[in-house]
């Protein structure tokens, strides 16, 4: 078994609602509800639902872009709440995020450049510019990207090329954990297939762990070891990727899978 | 033979600069039959459905031999006529859920709006049709829906609404331009379903744009496949499927991840982006990305036209 990176332990999240009227106690939607979760190094986790399954909630919550109400998420072993700063710094370099739409998670006013620069001379301990820059220089062309896009905006480039950005960005500070929420959904297919492949060769070389969610049971069974199927914020059914895929145990699962890409007359073809 | 219901032939948009944004697109669609327009995004599929109905934006310029609806050239009517004409004959459904349905508007009265303008019956009737069409799509609760606003409904109840809407006035043909694109898998699927059972049991023809290559296959009678603003192939669903002429058919068809591919292996892919700017129009456009290119691919090209099976490539001929 290789290393454990990282656990969350029982999470659950509870979004305050709006309140009908002022009297009333406050309410709140369970988004996620008891979730433990385990991610080894060089491994990946898909995760499926439909949206409001609290897939994303569960994959920031992970990185710790938001809180759990309650539940504990460890890396390597330790507390995020309770370790260390220099530890959580760490914790922050090491876990990096793709967001669904790469244009909305850049800074429209950056050059690609200083997009690429930036988590570097935050997280970085020994961070000294000419270093970066060779960084970036050689980290673009395995992501498929020319070198003169660096002076570009992120309007300039197209969907596929801001994603590789996005990609590049996550990849640049060799982090252990990528969290790829729904990184290829907003993508033309022949470029999905690009990103795939990228991701995939990049886990062979460098032995990231991929937290992959999507709604997409294929793409997930394309990328994962094993999967969660999460509806409304519990987890129903959880396996290994090709089990699943052929014998899945709940009903929820085998609607997913059989509605996914409308698939299920391309399977018996090919069976 | 059944006679043509849409008839578009070599159609163009231009851009203010003169650039084609579709070029050449023909394209025609029988009555109660089912065609598939697939292609990525940038390819022109949307392009192509608002020139069918007319929404260019005012700086567009569309050139065509001919556009017949329903035994009506479009080009030779003036603009009143015309919209008379689309908006009688096709129903529209689109891809945005939200930015299709006015949100200050209750659902009753953007449903019945298209009915009463052309006149078709008295407003009672009209809600009395809207809510057998709002049950036939599947919604539980007409009465309930008809007062509701957008923003109180899902996506997936949103989009069924907008069907009835497009039912209202009894088109023969319903456009949809991705119609389940913005929807969760399951959804999808139901809505997908809905559509081509109202395509069997109302005998409308249906013309429905998607990227979702397994999803056409599995309903429609002919494909047509669209690349950077052209026809790239148009055929009979099996053949278009099975027997994949174009570079870039097979390309596509090859690059969508079955459930039962093999996650050891690399999927295939198409390499490069497609080409957005400076279009050569008269060479093929594939070229660059294709694995069967070879230096007579950057020649002009000549294509046959009015065969069953349309390939716009010149190594495909005699395949």
């Amino acid at each position: 078994m290789s290393e454990l990176i990282l656990e969350g332990q029982n999470l659950v999240k509870d979004y305050p609602l709006k309140k009908e009227v002022f009297w009333e106690k406050p309410k709140t939607l369970r988004a996620l509800s008891g979730v433990s979760l385990k991610l080894a190094q060089g491994q990946t986790v898909g995760i499926v639902g439909e949206s409001g399954s609290g897939k994303s909630t569960l994959g920031e919550i992970l990185g710790d872009l938001q809180r759990p109400s309650k539940g504990t998420v460890l890396y390597q072993g330790q507390n995020l709440r309770t370790m260390k700063q220099a530890e959580y710094r760490r914790f922050r370099r090491n876990v990096q995020f793709i967001f669904q739409n790469p244009k909305e998670s850049m800074n429209p006013y950056f050059t690609i450049e200083k997009i690429l620069m930036e988590p570097m001379k935050r997280l970085d301990d020994d961070f000294s510019p000419a270093q970066a820059q060779q960084k970036i220089q050689t980290i673009l062309p395995q992501v498929g990207l020319e070198p003169d896009c660096l002076s570009r905006r992120p309007a300039e480039l197209s969907g596929g090329q801001c994603q590789r950005i996005a990609i590049a960005r996550a990849l640049l500070l060799n982090p252990q954990v990528i969290v790829c929420d729904e990184c290829v959904s907003a993508l033309d297919v022949s470029i999905q297939a690009q990103i795939l492949n990228l991701l995939k060769s990049l886990q062979r070389r460098y032995g990231t762990s991929y937290l992959f969610i999507s709604h997409d049971m294929s793409v997930v069974h394309y990328m994962s070891d094993t999967i969660f199927v999460l509806v409304k914020g519990q987890v129903i059914e959880q396996g290994v990727g090709a089990e699943l895929m052929h014998h899945p145990k709940q009903a929820y699962t085998s609607s997913l899978i059989s509605s996914s890409l409308f698939a299920e007359d391309a399977l018996c073809a090919v069976q | 033979m059944i006679p043509s219901l849409l008839d578009v032939r070599h159609c163009s948009v231009m851009d203010a600069r003169g650039q084609a944004l579709i070029h050449d697109v023909s394209l025609s669609v029988r009555e109660s039959e089912c065609i598939g327009i697939i292609g990525e995004s940038g390819s022109g599929k949307t392009m192509t459905a608002r020139a069918l109905l007319g929404l260019l934006s005012e700086d567009l310029k569309l050139q065509a031999e001919a556009m017949i609806l329903g035994g009506q050239d479009l080009l030779t009517l003036s603009p009143k006529a015309r919209r008379q004409v689309i908006s009688s004959t096709i129903g529209f459904v689109p891809q945005n859920t939200v930015a299709y349905l006015h949100p200050l508007i209750r659902i009753r009265n953007q449903i019945t709006d298209g009915y009463l303008a052309q006149g078709l019956g008295t407003p009672k009737e009209a809600l009395v049709k809207a809510e057998q069409l709002l049950a036939s799509v599947g919604i539980q609760d007409p009465q309930r829906v008809l007062n509701n606003y957008p923003g109180e409904l899902s996506g997936g109840m949103r989009q069924r609404v907008n069907i009835a809407m497009a039912l209202m006035c009894d088109p023969q043909l319903i456009l949809a331009d991705e119609p389940t694109t913005a929807l969760d898998p399951i959804v999808q699927k139901q809505v997908t379903e809905l559509f081509f059972q109202l395509h069997q049991t109302r005998h409308v023809a249906l013309l429905m744009i998607s990227h979702n290559l397994n999803l056409l296959r599995k309903y429609c009678d002919r494909i047509v496949v669209m690349y950077a603003g052209q026809i790239v192939e148009a055929g009979p669903t099996a053949e278009v499927y099975d027997y994949p002429q174009h570079p870039y058919t097979q390309a596509l068809i090859s690059v969508i991840p079955q459930l039962d591919q093999d996650p050891n292996l690399p999927l295939a892919e198409i390499p490069g982006f497609v080409p957005e700017k400076d279009r050569d129009r008269t060479s093929c456009l594939f070229a660059d990305r294709c694995r069967l290119c070879t230096p007579e691919c950057r020649q002009p090209l000549t294509i046959q036209e009015e065969t069953a099976h349309f390939v716009r490539c010149r190594n495909a001929e005699g395949v």
